[in-house]
């Protein structure tokens, strides 16, 4: 059954058309929330929330992406979620959700290192502003084009190339201080 | 071609450095490419600027996917289960639920306020360039009209307000409060066909390089230069998202330009989020407490009730058991 099919469903008031909606949008929008706020606890609230309004709101999705519509309810639960936290989550490394077994080729050492990596990547994004950190897991992480990423925050294609770069620059800067990148890339001062 | 304002200036490599990302992605337009290629041709340090941009951007397409560890599914909402409920209990339920909401109504709608500013505020969007801390308020739809031959242009403009308060309701106040609404402001380009507006309060010179404008804040629809308010809140709901969005109208106007409007600002589609009131002394006035009172008195009448009627129940049930 295409997503179609089972949006016009959901919107007769059929809640095993939208739940089966849920699964094939759940692991995309469990990642926007999970890369914004930081620790899985947060995210799956957050993800739970924005389902919960999903069908709620069922009936006001009028066409278009219905991935655009997710992201963009998954956008504003976190926007909910980070006003409820009002901090910024750390993230130990033990914490992070359980990863696959590392592929024949890679070493242990070599697994160490991405694990790491991804851990740094991760406290990166969490020391942009919010609205930053937002525009960049779109493009970057989740892959939409800057159109998409403007529909799912709601704001104009220049505010989204801008926080675009000022986010991937900021991340740049951190990483450079944490060594990840060469230091002479450092931001000028 | 109208250019009443200078353009602040960046030099080349800031310029350049505002579009790399846009290079990177290959979102450029043909001249904006163009200026990039030449100017990194000739600049190392910008070209090192560049590569450690691609090697952020490559860690964060290499970012795994995480895997959600349970289901989102949604679950039906259990239907409340039927009782045969004394008439005067059903009453009391009633009536409570009916004195509550009415009571919120009140208290939402305002309506035993006089002059007191209690709405919702405003907030923004914090951001920080590094260095200080500043609120930025997004317009969609701003009109800049050429005082001289009255035509029209729409452009995006990103009103920034360096306030550098935590506090929300203070970067829409504040573009009221300092020098009864006259304000210092800067306009430059910030290289993406955008129009960025650095405004400040009052003198505040150190928020605003380069050439500096003033302006008075007015009312829209009005030529008097005045203190603004927000519009408040219009109760339109957003198509996508069940909150409902504020709108928030004014007109900046050069001062002794004889009220040629200059910038107009119609934040009903910005990207704003009500903040917390700043005060929630929403609660203090004595209607309210006496109807808060009521409606406790009845939720106890209805508890009274209800027990009453779970024991009679049970009695009941040890009769015919008997």
């Amino acid at each position: 059954m295409d997503d179609t099919e089972l949006i016009r469903d959901s919107q007769n008031g059929d809640l095993d058309s939208f739940n089966e909606l849920v699964r094939r949008y759940q692991k995309m929008a469990y990642n926007l929330a999970f890369r914004m706020l930081g620790d899985a606890q947060s995210a799956d609230d957050a993800t739970q929330d924005a389902f919960i309004s999903a069908w709620k709101n069922i009936h006001r999705f009028r066409g278009g992406s219905f991935k655009a519509w997710v992201l963009q309810i998954t956008a504003n639960a976190c926007r909910d979620q980070l006003r409820r936290i009002k901090r910024r989550p750390a993230i130990p490394l033990e914490s992070l959700p359980y990863d696959p077994p590392a592929v024949s080729a890679e070493s242990p050492e070599d697994y160490a290192i991405r694990k790491e990596m991804e851990v740094y990547v991760q406290k990166g994004l969490e020391t942009l502003p919010a609205e930053q950190r937002m525009a960049v897991i779109l493009c970057d992480v989740q892959g939409l084009t800057y159109e998409e990423v403007a529909k799912v925050m709601g704001c104009s294609m220049g505010t989204v190339k801008s926080r675009i770069n000022r986010g991937r620059t900021q991340l740049r800067d951190y990483l450079a201080r944490m060594e990840l990148i060469s230091p002479e890339f450092r931001h000028k001062e | 071609m109208w250019q009443p304002f200078a353009r602040f200036k960046r030099d080349a490599c800031s310029e350049t450095g505002t579009l790399l990302s846009g290079y990177v992605d290959r979102r450029l337009n043909p001249e904006e490419q163009a200026r990039v290629e030449e100017h990194l041709g000739g600049c190392r340090r910008c070209r090192e600027e560049l590569e450690s941009l691609r090697a952020a951007v490559a860690l964060l397409r290499s970012l795994p996917e995480v895997e959600p560890s349970r289901s989102f599914a949604v679950a039906p909402t259990k239907p409340l289960p039927g009782r045969a409920a004394l008439p005067a209990l059903r009453f009391a339920v009633a009536a409570v639920v009916l004195l509550l909401v009415g009571t919120l109504a009140v208290d939402q709608t305002n309506l035993l306020v006089g002059d007191r500013d209690t709405g919702s505020y405003l907030g923004a969007i914090s951001e920080s360039n590094g260095e200080r801390a500043y609120w930025t308020v997004d317009g969609l739809k701003n009109t800049i009209i050429d005082p001289a031959t009255d035509s029209v242009e729409t452009k995006a403009v990103t009103l920034v307000v360096p306030d550098g308060s935590d506090n929300a309701v203070m970067a829409v106040s504040s573009l009221a409060a300092a020098n009864d609404g006259v304000l210092c402001g800067n306009i430059f380009s910030t290289g993406y066909d955008e129009t960025e507006v650095v405004l400040a309060g009052g003198e505040d010179q150190a928020a605003v390089a380069g050439d500096v404008e003033k302006f008075a804040v007015v009312d829209v629809g009005s030529d008097n230069q005045s203190r603004f308010a927000t519009n408040g809140y219009t109760g339109e709901m957003d198509e996508w998202d069940a909150k409902s969005v504020p709108t928030l109208s004014f007109n900046m106007v050069p001062l002794d330009s004889g009220n040629a409007v200059l910038y107009s600002f119609n934040l009903d589609e910005a990207q704003l989020r009500l903040a917390e009131p700043a005060d929630d002394d929403r609660w203090l006035r004595p209607m309210e407490y006496s109807l808060v009172g009521l409606a406790a008195i009845l939720a106890g009448a209805a508890a009274v009730l209800w027990f009453r009627q779970r024991k009679a129940k049970a009695l009941q049930a040890i009769k015919i058991r008997d």
